[in-house]
């Protein structure tokens, strides 16, 4: 897992009045490995970027991101990606995970869970 | 009687004791309060026992084992090991929390119409941590309309601020910052032929100043002098020694130089300034030509001249008695002329009158506090029931010491300045001068913080949940209520598939 650059500086453009915060989590099916220069996700299909459903901050100096995606959604998508942007649509991620292909059949629905932490 | 002793350090009690030595002290004996310890270190008992900074705190009592009269409350500063064939100590020293007045400056700061007591009490809240202010004085009943300081030790600070209203100061040994005025408490002893084993007073008019002159900062102002030119006069006299000078003759600037410097005054130079005999002289010869202003000419001089802040007060009674003793301060922290007559009111109120100081070696006592008052009667040294603020307690627990009540010895009443105090505020002076440089309007503050912050991705985690025969719109199979598939009930049951992160 990858804390991408464009992350860092998205945090540091936070603290002054030009910073968008994180909002999404986009999925994929490319592969590839990560690197701190990625700035998008290798193959985003359109349309599935998705809102985050709950924003927990329970913990201090941690933020957890959780969203879902139904069934019908994932039908027939192989997920070896995901990442975090600002944007509902395009923009640069602040971080992007790869993983081994878990297929989705249309039986299965998808949760992702991300917790950013300020050390 | 048997004084008996009890020292910790670092909350562990040592018995074996060769020797201690307290000293406890007011501000205005330019010390802290101090002490020495050693110790047997057989076969090197006590090699790796000490640290510098751990904290010694020691007892005393008359007759009573283990004492119960907390005495001092310091650090470790040095640690010292001594052996010599079969003979080995560790002497360890250092000073109470009184150090940590000395240690720590009070940054440029400036306070004006503010009652002394809250000078103190802002002073230790920004620049002293480690130090409570329970027994700061509520208010000193002076105010002062100015007085700066500019990277002044807390300790001096504190000192110069207890000088002007008469208080006293000193750090106890619950870590609490006293700052009350002379004579408030009384010890409730009388020091006379019952428990003076020996006593030394000495009176000298050394420190008697009853003619006082306080210089401040100075401050340019500008001024212009007008003249009209007589067509001869070449010399014209100013009201106040110019600096800066600008002179036009008819609108015309004319171009200056210095009296004295030059034998023939160079081409190019129409005036000279005399800073001393405050004059403009026009310059007229071979090689500068003639510069003379004509007659009924118009020539303005335009200058800066000092406004010194000067003060000055005498104490006639005492000049009479005494004769006259001069004192003169030049600090260039003081801007303000009321700053300069408070200063020369307090230094007449405090030295116009010669100084007394007495050591007493006492028995039947062991515990005078510094900062109380105590009462003497010792008529072969004409001194009759009178009250004396105590200076400093010294205290030396040696085995012969204890066992024979020799261990306390005081000093009381007007400290007379020795060659330790005149180093000091020679010392203390130069540092005035010096951070005179450094005042600035705009100060740049570097700080240097512990640790750095970092931003990671702590967990992710990929979670499923198989929908089995649940009914769902759209859904290319799950979306025919033909009895294989029941409505949603609303919850989920998430399955890890796969995770990552720092954690």
């Amino acid at each position: 897992m990858v804390m991408c650059d464009t992350g860092r500086s998205g945090l540091a453009l936070l603290m002054s009045v030009s910073g968008t915060r994180p909002q999404y989590l986009a999925i994929g099916s490319g592969s590839g490995a990560v690197a701190i220069t990625n700035t998008v996700l290798i193959k985003e299909p359109s349309g599935l970027r998705q809102v985050f459903d709950t924003t927990n901050i329970a913990t201090q100096k941690q933020v957890k991101f959780t969203t879902t995606w139904d069934s019908v959604t994932m039908s027939g998508m192989g997920l070896k990606e995901f990442g975090v942007f600002s944007l509902a649509s395009g923009g640069k991620c602040w971080n992007r995970e790869g993983f081994a292909n878990i297929a989705f059949d249309g039986t299965n629905e998808l949760q992702i869970e991300v917790t950013f932490e300020v050390f | 009687m048997v004084t008996y002793i009890k020292l910790d350090i670092a909350s562990t009690t040592y018995t074996d004791l060769l020797s201690t030595n307290v000293t406890n002290t007011i501000g205005d004996n330019n010390s802290s309060s101090h002490f020495t310890v050693q110790l047997k270190n057989i076969n090197g008992i006590y090699s790796d026992t000490f640290s510098i900074n751990d904290e010694v705190e020691i007892w005393a009592e008359k007759d009573v084992s283990p004492a119960t009269t907390k005495i001092f409350t310091g650090i470790i500063e040095d640690i010292k090991f001594k052996g010599k064939e079969q003979d080995e100590t560790i002497t360890i020293s250092g000073r109470d929390y009184t150090a940590r007045l000395m240690d720590r400056n009070v940054e440029p700061e400036v306070y004006n119409d503010d009652d002394i007591a809250d000078i103190v009490i802002d002073i230790m809240d920004k620049y002293v941590d480690t130090i409570t202010r329970t027994n700061v004085t509520a208010s000193t009943g002076i105010t002062l309309n100015h007085i700066s300081f500019n990277q002044t030790p807390v300790y001096d600070a504190l000192k110069q601020l207890a000088e002007m209203c008469d208080h006293i100061f000193w750090v106890d040994t619950n870590k609490d910052l006293h700052f009350q005025s002379k004579g408030v408490t009384s010890s409730g002893e009388t020091l006379n032929n019952t428990n003076v084993r020996k006593a030394t007073f000495k009176e000298t008019d050394r420190e008697v100043y009853n003619d006082v002159w306080v210089y401040g900062d100075t401050f340019l102002t500008g001024r212009e002098d007008t003249f009209t030119g007589t067509g001869t006069g070449s010399v014209f006299t100013l009201a106040f020694k110019p600096h800066n000078t600008n002179v036009t003759v008819n609108g015309s600037i004319q171009y200056g130089g210095v009296f004295g410097i030059y034998t023939d005054v160079p081409s190019g130079v129409q005036y000279l300034v005399d800073y001393h005999d405050k004059q403009i002289i026009f310059a007229s010869g071979t090689a500068c030509g003639d510069n003379i202003p004509a007659l009924n000419g118009s020539i303005t001089t335009s200058y800066q001249w000092d406004r010194r802040i000067v003060k000055h007060g005498t104490n006639e009674e005492s000049i009479a008695r005494y004769g006259k003793k001069t004192k003169i301060i030049v600090d260039r922290n003081i801007m303000k002329p009321k700053q300069a007559a408070d200063t020369v009111s307090q230094t007449l109120d405090l030295f116009s009158e010669p100084r007394k100081q007495g050591n007493i070696d006492l028995q039947n006592i062991v515990y005078l506090v510094p900062g109380q008052t105590v009462i003497v009667n010792l008529p072969n040294h004409n001194i009759d029931n009178v009250t004396y603020t105590i200076l400093e307690s010294k205290y030396i627990f040696t085995q012969s010491s204890m066992l024979s009540d020799e261990v306390l010895k005081v000093k009381v009443a007007d400290k007379i300045k020795d060659v330790v105090d005149t180093i000091k505020q020679i010392l203390l002076d130069m540092k005035k001068m010096q951070a005179a440089d450094t005042s600035s309007e705009i100060l740049t503050r570097m700080m240097w913080g512990a640790g750095s912050a970092g931003f990671r991705v702590k967990t992710w985690a990929l979670n499923t949940n198989a929908i089995g025969s649940e009914f769902i719109i759209g859904h290319p199979i799950n979306s025919e209520l033909d009895g294989n598939y029941h409505m949603w009930d609303g919850t989920y049951d998430w399955t890890y598939s796969t995770s990552g992160g720092e954690a």
